[in-house]
């Protein structure tokens, strides 16, 4: 799965979490992430698949300072709404662009 | 005159804090965590983090309370190499990583880390380790890597069996602990697993904004 296919696939918590899964498929970890799962907690993710979880997070667009790393992003569904935000501000910001 | 006095005044503390914070020379720097080796003023932390309720039964003590004497023996004792992992900025220390039993003869090694409670749940103390590995394959003409863990501390990275190590042995109901025996396994990363697939984990931390 590449980056683009994932983000454009994105329609729903749901998608969010198949792409999560998915990505994580591919890096060689076995997790299913549903709504409402805490990565670590819920599927019992290890250390490097949070780091592949991070990277995957940060290929769709959000951005994460690992030194001040929030970790409720290991929450999939306060991960998926952070997504949900910085994709409405990227639109608001093309329309204003355009528009403008 | 007065500038000169206040320069050598900034200078000697900065010098003292240097100091306090411990070795300064050999520093392994990632883009968030920082590695330098371990001074006599990391002791007693070590020595609470290795004895705190979540590490007992996993580091080497097993439940057991060294004395503080014994423990700084036991620190340095088969090391081949061992680093604190300090934090991003403001530096404090977060872990130790460790290279221990080495084999020079037949290129093998140990490695273990510890990494404090509170960073956890952090993503950057796995660039401390992973800057570690590196610094062992470049330093030692080393074929493998092994970790030994039991296997209740084996969830904390066993992701990783298969792609980037590989269990190499286990030893059945092994350890006991919390009423029951548990398997001791040992893990092993070759050179070429690392070039092939773990260095890769470690670039993932320099291309992170």
């Amino acid at each position: 799965m590449t980056t683009n296919q994932s983000f454009d696939s994105i329609e729903s918590l749901e998608s969010f979490c198949a792409s999560v899964s998915c990505t994580l498929s591919s890096d060689g970890f076995a997790v299913s992430v549903q709504p409402g799962d805490h990565l670590v907690d819920d599927t019992g993710a290890d250390s490097l698949t949070v780091l592949s979880y991070v990277s995957h997070l940060q290929s769709i667009g959000i951005s994460i300072d690992l030194s001040a790393f929030d970790t409720r992003l290991l929450n999939i569904d306060f991960a998926y709404q952070t997504w949900l935000k910085i994709i409405a501000a990227q639109h608001q910001k093309g329309y204003a662009y355009e528009t403008g | 005159m007065r500038q000169d006095s206040n320069l050598h005044l900034a200078s000697s503390r900065d010098h003292t804090i240097q100091l306090d914070n411990g070795i300064q020379g050999c520093v392994l720097q990632g883009k968030y965590a920082r590695l330098r080796p371990l001074a006599q003023n990391d002791y007693a932390y070590f020595y609470d983090l290795s004895l705190s309720a979540q590490n007992n039964a996993r580091w080497r003590y097993r439940g057991s309370t060294p004395s503080p004497e014994r423990f700084v023996t036991d620190l340095w004792n088969g090391v081949q190499a061992q680093f604190v992992i300090e934090t991003p900025e403001p530096r404090t220390r977060a872990g130790l990583v460790v290279a221990y039993n080495a084999d020079l003869a037949n290129g093998t090694v140990y490695l273990a880390a510890l990494i404090d409670n509170k960073y956890h749940r952090q993503v950057w103390p796995m660039e401390g380790v992973l800057l570690f590995v590196n610094y062992l394959w470049q330093n030692w003409n080393f074929r493998k890597i092994y970790a030994e863990t039991p296997e209740f501390s084996a969830s904390q990275f066993s992701s990783g069996a298969g792609k980037y190590f590989v269990e190499e042995g286990r030893l059945r109901e092994h350890q006991f602990f919390q009423g029951r025996y548990w398997d001791y396994i040992i893990y092993s990363m070759t050179r070429e697993l690392w070039q092939e697939k773990g260095i890769a984990e470690l670039q993932k931390f320099g291309c992170m904004e």
